[in-house]
């Protein structure tokens, strides 16, 4: 027997399930521009059946809503990620290469090669009148000019290292507050979802978060099921770069140390990875064990890969191919002979060895708090941080490398470049000689001219300041002068008559060999590798032009790739006005259906009720 | 596919943010003229335009070096065409006094014109160019003639001459106790200053510069009284030191002419410089006995750099315009003629009256001795001048072959001045070709963009107008 109001609540599950598309209907238009959002559809269907008394089949007993959906595609959610952590790294990459670009300025009348440009051809103006001190001051100014182009230009890159620096720490901060908000949400989630509903639209919000996260760093995240304790539970985890990072409601954090190593005395020691670098740049930690994130890894891409090569980038540039002499394990000192050409500029303070051992295929970096080299540079002594006698320097097959590489080519190698120009330049103009030690042929070195009294002083014509004055000539070293240091000369620049252009003591006051034999310097071809000065120095900047418009170019394509997932998201989770109206109009015409036959319902219980019978 | 609103509105989005890039880039170029800001915009045209603004810079560096060295070698001309004027004016005198029609007294005023010139042309080596002394080389402090007397100096000089430079004349001797001039075929070098020390040997050096052999000198204070200074024996040279002259005997004449390859080198020391005479430090390898210093003469041509490995002398030294030999050679021939002093009437009355001639006898040997030494005299004034015309001839076509040298030296900066401003036209027209962006391509790539700018923008606001919303009841 049917129960007595059978039809109504039949023609009731109609309203309340219109009803309920309704809301969905009006939630989805409200939300139509909101970010992130998927649009959410009633999960509908025919209520379970009765079966008739008379055994003759069943009859329907009305809708019944189960449930309100989301149209998500979880591939393209991954995709999208994917493709958001490489625009983020070539993002930040082009945005920092256009900084250092604009830092550089090649192409205005101030840049680098504009200034070597004036100097060499006010060198031409000297020697028509090398007994004037006018044309001398004038030249000294010009090659002070010079000086002073290339410390700008290095001290403006060191400024924005430590800026990235500082950048590495906020976008840390960013991720860990990201990750944090996720956890939350998982806890949320996790709590709605218990009753068995589904949490459909802070499933957005965490989606969107992902999604923010994913610039910033590349990342995996996943909803798994596992059994627990007779329970199937739903966790939802983001892992950085294989590491797991989020874990349900807990999130880890990432944290910044600076880098610095303990020496034997028990002081703190800066640690540097390029010899350029400035002391105390931060390596990304993980808060909870102090394990240091390896940022370098080849997969690792998103904003903050942009920023740590940027920061740290060296075009491979390390002394390669170290082989150990001895070790000592206790007191950590290791003795290392180095490959013929390995740079001479190493960091006397702290730096890091890396150790590649082919067995494992691994490779291990050591800190060290002191470096330094021999004589000739062929072997140089450091003392290695907590040494301990599992360190495997001397272990055979494996081989070393002072310093570690970054292939890209970033701060530190721009700075490397601008240190090589002026010492090359220096000790061209200075003696004469290529870095290498072969003579430059014609070049009459400054130190072995004389000036216009006649005497020969043996002084440099450019030199570096240490405290504030010149370098002593017993301190003399080549490979102390960095671009931040480099100046001419101060007692020639204060006094343009000890500036050497003679080539002969008594050669007379117009003699102006030495400076005429500058200009081959200038024509040199094998000055630099990459040829002549002038050559070396429009190579830097087309170098950094090159690399800026590949970020560009990346950056841009990445962009289009982005927009195009988007949009095929967009595809399958945006709401389209004209089909919200579409269901409006079926939702509307179902309840207005369904309150029609309640009219008729109720018309034909009052006929029944009132006006059938006594 | 499922296309949204959104969809559509986000692509509109782009596209109008794409189209308005477009417009800005145009729009930098048309205001800057420049095709590119940084070289990320265009690697290959940034690193092809700092190329060429340096060939523009360097280009115009040498410009200016050829209009210097011009100057310089115009100056050097001028003073060049006086020295030659000088030295042509020198000959038509020495050409009069050869001839026979002029007494002692009119060749001895040929001689007082003939030491104006010699200073004048003292005076056009002391050029100057921006107060720089133009012959001097490198030492373009110093003048290559002094200009004051310098009492305090003291310098050890080398100084080369060849065996062309020996010359054959006649000069005389009178003999103090008979009054009886004596002229004697010499061969002689003349050193160009008188009163030099310490010039014990010469030296002869063969071609290649190895020594050859010596000749030891024997110091005469004078020649005056001294029958034995222009009458050397076979194997003596004398050097006399009032004059300055080195007389050689058979045999050192021998040595010399024997070694005419090869070249003859005089060390010698001289103190007390008096202005108008050669500034040893300009002219030859000396060392400076007061301050310690050494000049090398070698070395002084001062080039400059006209372009890349272009390099030219652009100076003339003193040694070729007055050389140091001619110099020594006018002077000494001065001093040969102004010598020629005759015997005085009283002195040769007082002579022949003490060896007992007297009345006409002792006119008429006074007119006897006075007649022979006129005649000597003549001869060597005749020899004097005639030998100073041959050198002053050799001299002369030296100083015109320096100063044709001088002339193809500036033909030569022309050719390369003509050629670096060609070269500046053409590198500036390549980098405005490389840098400077086209006004006309510009405004119509600007028009354009402009108007696919618009035609979004119009397209945009009509489609996402209406939808399904509106035509519901």
């Amino acid at each position: 027997m049917r129960s007595s109001f059978f039809e109504f609540n039949v023609a009731a599950s109609a309203l309340f399930t219109a009803r309920a598309g309704l809301d969905t209907v009006s939630h989805n238009v409200a939300n139509a521009s909101a970010a992130g959002y998927s649009r959410q559809y009633v999960k509908q269907r025919a209520a379970q059946p009765m079966p008739l008394n008379n055994g003759r089949g069943m009859i329907g007993t009305g809708s019944e809503v189960y449930g309100i959906g989301q149209w998500r595609d979880i591939y393209l959610d991954g995709k999208y990620r994917e493709k958001t952590s490489v625009l983020g790294e070539y993002s930040a990459k082009s945005t920092q290469l256009a900084l250092i670009e604009r830092v550089m300025g090649e192409m205005s009348d101030t840049g680098l090669s504009a200034a070597i440009t004036d100097f060499f051809n006010e060198l031409k103006n000297l020697e028509t009148s090398a007994n004037d001190s006018t044309f001398r001051a004038n030249a000294l100014e010009l090659g002070d000019s010079f000086a002073a182009a290339a410390r700008t230009s290095y001290e403006t890159l060191l400024k924005q290292q430590s800026d990235l620096n500082a950048e590495v720490k906020a976008v840390v901060t960013v991720i860990n507050d990201i990750g944090q908000r996720i956890a939350n949400l998982n806890d949320q989630i996790f709590r709605y979802e218990i009753r068995g509903d589904a949490a459909n639209d802070l499933r957005d919000e965490r989606a969107r978060l992902t999604d923010e996260l994913s610039r910033y760093v590349n990342i995996e995240a996943a909803e798994t099921e596992s059994s627990e304790g007779g329970t199937t539970v739903r966790r939802y985890t983001v892992s950085i770069n294989g590491h797991e990072f989020v874990r349900g409601s807990q999130a880890e954090t990432l944290g910044v140390a600076e880098r610095r190593a303990t020496d034997a005395n028990g002081d703190a020691v800066s640690v540097y990875r390029n010899p350029e670098d400035n002391p105390g740049l931060y390596d990304v930690v993980w808060a909870a064990t102090g394990e240091i994130m390896d940022v370098y890894h080849p997969n690792l891409t998103g904003e903050l890969r942009g920023l740590i090569d940027a920061r740290d980038g060296n075009n491979d540039d390390a002394i390669k191919g170290a082989a150990a002499v001895s070790y000592d394990d206790t007191t950590g000192e290791l003795v290392v002979s180095l490959p013929a050409g390995a740079r001479r500029d190493v960091n006397p303070a702290g730096g890091v060895i890396a150790v590649y051992d082919p067995s494992t295929g691994r490779v291990t970096e050591y800190e060290y708090t002191s470096f330094t080299y021999n004589a000739d540079g062929s072997t140089a002594t450091l003392t290695i941080a907590n040494p301990s006698p599992n360190d495997l320097f001397t272990r055979a097959g494996v081989s070393m490398s002072v310093g570690v590489t970054t292939d890209y080519k970033g701060v530190p190698y721009y700075l490397d470049q601008l240190n090589s120009l002026v010492r090359t330049f220096a000790t061209a103009v200075n003696y004469g000689q290529r870095l290498d030690g072969s003579a430059i042929p014609g070049v009459i070195g400054h130190a072995d001219g004389y000036d216009l009294t006649g005497r020969n002083t043996a002084s440099p014509l450019f030199t570096y300041l240490e405290n504030g004055a010149a370098v002593s000539a017993a301190n003399y070293d080549i490979y102390r002068m960095t671009a931040a240091n480099f100046a001419v000369n101060p007692e020639i620049k204060a006094n343009p008559a000890l500036l050497a252009a003679a080539s002969e003591a008594t050669g007379g006051v117009s003699d102006n060999r030495v400076v005429l034999s500058f200009a081959n310097i200038a024509s040199d071809g094998s000055l630099f590798r990459e040829g002549n000065i002038r050559d070396y120095i429009i190579g830097i900047s087309s170098t950094l032009g090159t690399d800026a418009k590949q970020a560009d170019n990346f950056a841009a394509s990445y962009g289009d790739i982005t927009s195009a997932i988007d949009n095929q998201r967009a595809a399958v989770s945006g709401v389209d006005i004209n089909e919200e109206m579409v269901s409006m109009i079926k939702y509307q015409q179902q309840y207005q259906a369904a309150a029609k036959l309640i009219n008729i319902i109720d018309g034909i219980y009052d006929l029944t009720i009132n006006q059938l019978g006594v | 596919m499922r296309i949204t609103n959104q969809m559509t509105t986000s692509r509109m989005l782009i596209n109008i943010t794409r189209n308005m890039a477009a417009v800005d880039k145009f729009y930098q170029q048309l205001t800057t003229g420049k095709k590119i800001q940084f070289p990320s915009e265009g690697p290959i045209i940034a690193s092809r335009a700092l190329k060429f603004r340096a060939n523009v810079a360097e280009t115009e560096s040498f410009l200016s070096n050829v209009k210097q060295g011009t100057s310089w070698m115009e100056i050097t001309e001028k003073a060049m065409g006086n020295i030659t004027e000088a030295l042509t004016s020198i000959k038509e005198l020495c050409a009069q006094g050869a001839s026979d029609n002029f007494n002692i007294d009119n060749k001895q005023t040929f001689a007082e014109q003939i030491r104006g010139l010699l200073a004048q042309m003292e005076t056009e080596v002391n050029v100057t160019y921006t107060g720089r002394y133009v012959f001097s080389g490198y030492r373009t402090d110093k003048p290559p003639t002094l200009t004051a007397d310098q009492p305090g100096s003291d310098y050890s000089i080398t100084q080369y001459l060849s065996s062309g430079d020996v010359e054959k004349a006649r000069l005389w001797t009178r003999d103090e106790a008979t009054l009886e001039v004596s002229v004697s075929e010499t061969y002689r070098l003349k050193l160009p200053y008188t009163g030099v020390t310490d010039l014990t040997e010469l030296r002869l050096l063969d071609a290649a510069g190895n020594p050859a052999g010596v000749i030891p000198l024997e110091t005469l204070p004078t020649a005056k009284g001294d029958p034995r200074a222009y009458n050397p024996a076979g194997d003596k040279a004398y050097y006399i030191e009032d004059t300055g002259e080195i007389i050689l005997g058979e045999d050192a004449r021998n040595a010399v002419y024997a070694n005419a390859d090869g070249s003859i080198r005089l060390d010698y020391r001289k103190t007390g410089l008096k202005a108008g005479e050669l500034n040893p430090e300009i002219y030859f390898d000396c060392a400076d006995n007061v301050s310690g210093k050494t000049y090398r003469a070698a070395n002084q041509d001062i080039y400059y750099e006209f372009g890349v490995n272009t390099r030219v002398p652009i100076n003339t030294k003193a040694e070729t315009a007055l050389s140091a030999a001619a110099y020594g050679e006018l002077r000494s021939m001065l001093a040969v003629v102004d010598g020629v002093v005759p015997s005085t009437e009283a002195e040769l009355r007082e002579y022949f009256a003490a060896q007992g001639y007297v009345g006409d006898g002792l006119t008429e040997k006074i007119k006897e001795r006075q007649t022979a030494e006129r005649q000597q005299f003549s001869g060597v004034l005749h020899d004097a001048f005639s030998n100073m015309l041959g050198i002053v001839e050799k001299r002369s076509s030296q100083v015109s072959k320096e100063y044709t040298r001088l002339g193809s030296g500036m033909n030569r900066l022309s050719l390369i001045q003509n050629r670096l401003e060609q070269d500046a036209l053409s590198y500036e027209s390549l980098m405005s070709e490389n840098e400077d962006v086209d006004m006309l391509q510009a405004t119509m790539d600007l028009n354009a963009a402009n108007y696919v700018y618009q035609m979004a923008l119009k397209a945009g606001g009509s489609i996402s107008q209406t939808s399904l919303a509106d035509f519901i009841r």
